[in-house]
């Protein structure tokens, strides 16, 4: 347990030294910022810009911190031989992976929450000068940024496990890859029903049902509809399955890394 | 009582579909316990294949590598060696002292004795003045040395040094020799690879030589180099008229000054007794042992002619 703790730290301590992180989040947080006067511009009278913006922001942040730093984390080890030492001082290989893993997850959790502050911050601000205070809303902001933080260890451990066998590029394409049809899950699926009612799309079909199944359904964690319509939809976005959603992030997680752990350490290096 | 110990050792890289490489053919050493065994070899010899089969970090083709230490055997594999990998940048983020930190806790030493256990290895390897300095401003040789203090974090009985002198200057080449030296006098059986051979003979207590996968030679220094064989060179200043013909061997003659190389003493002697009775005067004699450097170049040689050495 010492090692993946240890392994996790340094990985957080890598991240929060190297520049990359900074420009990522200065980025998300310029982002987030314009979302305060794009809402005073929209003159819509609500909140939506800045609600949707910013739950976006989190999101993407998570993906980016994963496809630009994630991928790196292992190659680079192999690249500096610090891994051969690691290993050859007793430390398992899994260990190793889960080790970074966790100092990934941490790295984005930090942000997440800094972000978070400054979104509910702005939107408290906002609030503030257009005289509506609303208590619900920040509730249902913290309950898709908690969904959010659940999608991310997805993202986290698909970014880790492409790096694990695989190069920089390599891995950053199939995560982004991985997190564009994870969010659209349900849009696929109608895709994949109109396809199949097609003549002679059976393999076609057979192979799209396959990626399906395969991809993470990151919009079973995506609550951005609902924060953005909880009026409107009022007992059916109250009924969102945040269960079945959490279940499906941890065992969908614990898998990933599994089987990241399991490729890891057949490599030869 | 061997401590390392490879047999029939095979690596063939695979390359592409129909490709390979062998990286080593059928190696087989043993590393005695207590000895500085020269593991020596061209660029692309095998030396670094062979440590990481050893660390497990390839799998070989065939043949078997085991580090074996008896009383170890049981203990956490983390007990065991110190590995200090060749051209290593290690965490260019971290300053000296975190990053032995990192090692210290990965080994389970209690906190209150890290610091003391890194204080000793930063003065094992001389580090002290850049112990708080990023390994990203680190020269080669310092990037070498806290690399050193790295592998020796657990007190390891065996050390695996791959090119330990790589990027030394002359100063800090002697200092980790003797450091090297120093781990030997501890108790402990180190396996130095390396192709810049003067900086092994004089510590190599045994040397391997291998070439393109292959174990050429294997044996102690005066085995390997012998010791009847000493050549002796000779310096001496000429009579008047001497001319380069009437000399009958082959030497530089410049002034007056012939200077050669004699296989052995008797040659020499032999030669010197003909010409100072020819009034010639003995300016010097130097006996010339075989070199490691020669050993290898001749070995090489004799396996494959057209091989390009930088010696
Ligand atoms: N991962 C790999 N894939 C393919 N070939 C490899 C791999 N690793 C090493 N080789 C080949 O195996 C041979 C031996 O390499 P190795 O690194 O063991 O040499 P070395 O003796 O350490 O040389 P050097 O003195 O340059 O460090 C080389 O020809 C190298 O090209
Ligand atoms: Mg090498």
């Amino acid at each position: 347990m010492i090692e993946i703790l240890t392994i996790g730290l340094n990985t957080f301590r890598e991240a929060i030294r190297s520049k990359v992180l900074y420009l990522i989040l200065f980025f998300m947080v310029l982002m987030i910022g314009s979302s305060f006067f794009l809402e005073t511009l929209a003159l819509d009278g609500g909140d939506r810009l800045i609600k949707n913006l910013g739950l976006s922001t989190i999101s993407f942040f998570g993906l980016l911190v994963a496809m630009f730093i994630g991928v790196n984390l292992i190659p680079q080890e192999v690249e500096s031989k610090t891994i051969y030492t690691i290993v050859s001082q007793g430390v398992q290989r899994w260990q190793f992976v889960l080790g970074k893993f966790l100092g990934l997850i941490l790295t984005v959790y930090v942000n997440i929450a800094l972000m978070t502050v400054m979104l509910l911050g702005i939107l408290l601000y906002y609030f503030a000068t257009t005289d509506m205070i609303e208590g619900v809303t920040f509730f249902w902001m913290i309950k898709a940024i908690f969904m959010e933080l659940l999608a991310m260890l997805i993202v986290v451990a698909v970014a880790i496990l492409f790096s694990s066998f695989s190069t920089p590029i390599l891995s950053a394409v199939m995560t982004g890859c991985v997190y564009i049809i994870g969010q659209m899950t349900n849009d696929f699926w109608d895709y994949i029903r109109l396809q199949s009612e097609k003549q002679g799309t059976e393999i076609y079909c057979a192979f799209l049902k396959v990626i399906y199944y395969l991809c993470p359904h990151l919009d079973m964690l995506n609550l951005k509809k609902q924060v953005v319509h909880f009026e409107e939809l009022g007992a059916a976005a109250a009924s969102f399955p945040y269960g079945a959603g959490a279940f499906h992030a941890i065992t969908y997680t614990a898998v990933i890394l599994f089987i990241a752990c399991l490729a890891f350490s057949k490599r030869d290096f | 009582m061997a401590v390392l110990k490879t047999e029939n050792l095979t690596k063939i890289f695979k390359k592409g579909w129909k490709e390979a490489k062998v990286a080593l053919d059928g190696l087989s050493i043993e590393v005695q316990e207590g000895e500085i065994f020269g593991f020596l070899g061209p660029n692309g010899a095998g030396k670094t294949t062979t440590i990481k089969i050893l660390l497990r970090l390839l799998k070989p083709t065939s043949g078997r590598a085991e580090i074996l230490d008896k009383d170890l055997a049981t203990a956490p594999t983390r007990l065991r060696v110190g590995y200090m990998p060749e051209n290593p940048y290690f965490y260019r983020f971290l300053t000296g002292e975190e990053f032995l930190q990192f090692y210290a806790k990965l080994n389970h030493i209690p906190s209150n004795q890290r610091k003391k256990r890194i204080d000793e290895l930063i003065e094992t390897v001389g580090m002290n003045h850049a112990r708080n300095v990023r390994i990203r401003d680190y020269s080669k040789g310092m990037v070498q040395r806290i690399g050193l203090a790295q592998a020796l974090m657990h007190d390891p009985k065996l050390v695996l040094l791959d090119e330990p002198l790589s990027g030394l200057d002359p100063i800090g080449r002697k200092e980790i020799r003797d450091l090297v030296y120093a781990l030997k006098e501890q108790g402990r059986t180190i396996f130095f690879c390396s192709h810049i051979l003067s900086d092994v003979q004089d510590i190599c207590d045994r040397v391997a030589i291998l070439h393109l996968g292959k174990l050429l030679k294997l044996g102690s220094l005066s085995e390997l180099l012998g010791t009847e064989k000493d050549r002796v060179e000779v310096e001496l200043k000429m009579p008047e008229g001497t001319t380069k013909e009437s000399l009958g061997i082959q030497g530089d003659f410049h002034n007056g000054i012939f200077k050669t190389m004699l296989d052995n003493t008797e040659q020499a002697n032999q030669f010197l007794d003909q010409w100072k009775s020819k009034g010639a005067v003995v300016r010097a004699l130097i006996p010339q042992r075989k070199s490691l450097e020669e050993l290898f170049v001749e070995t090489i040689r004799a396996q494959d002619p057209k091989v390009a050495l930088e010696t």
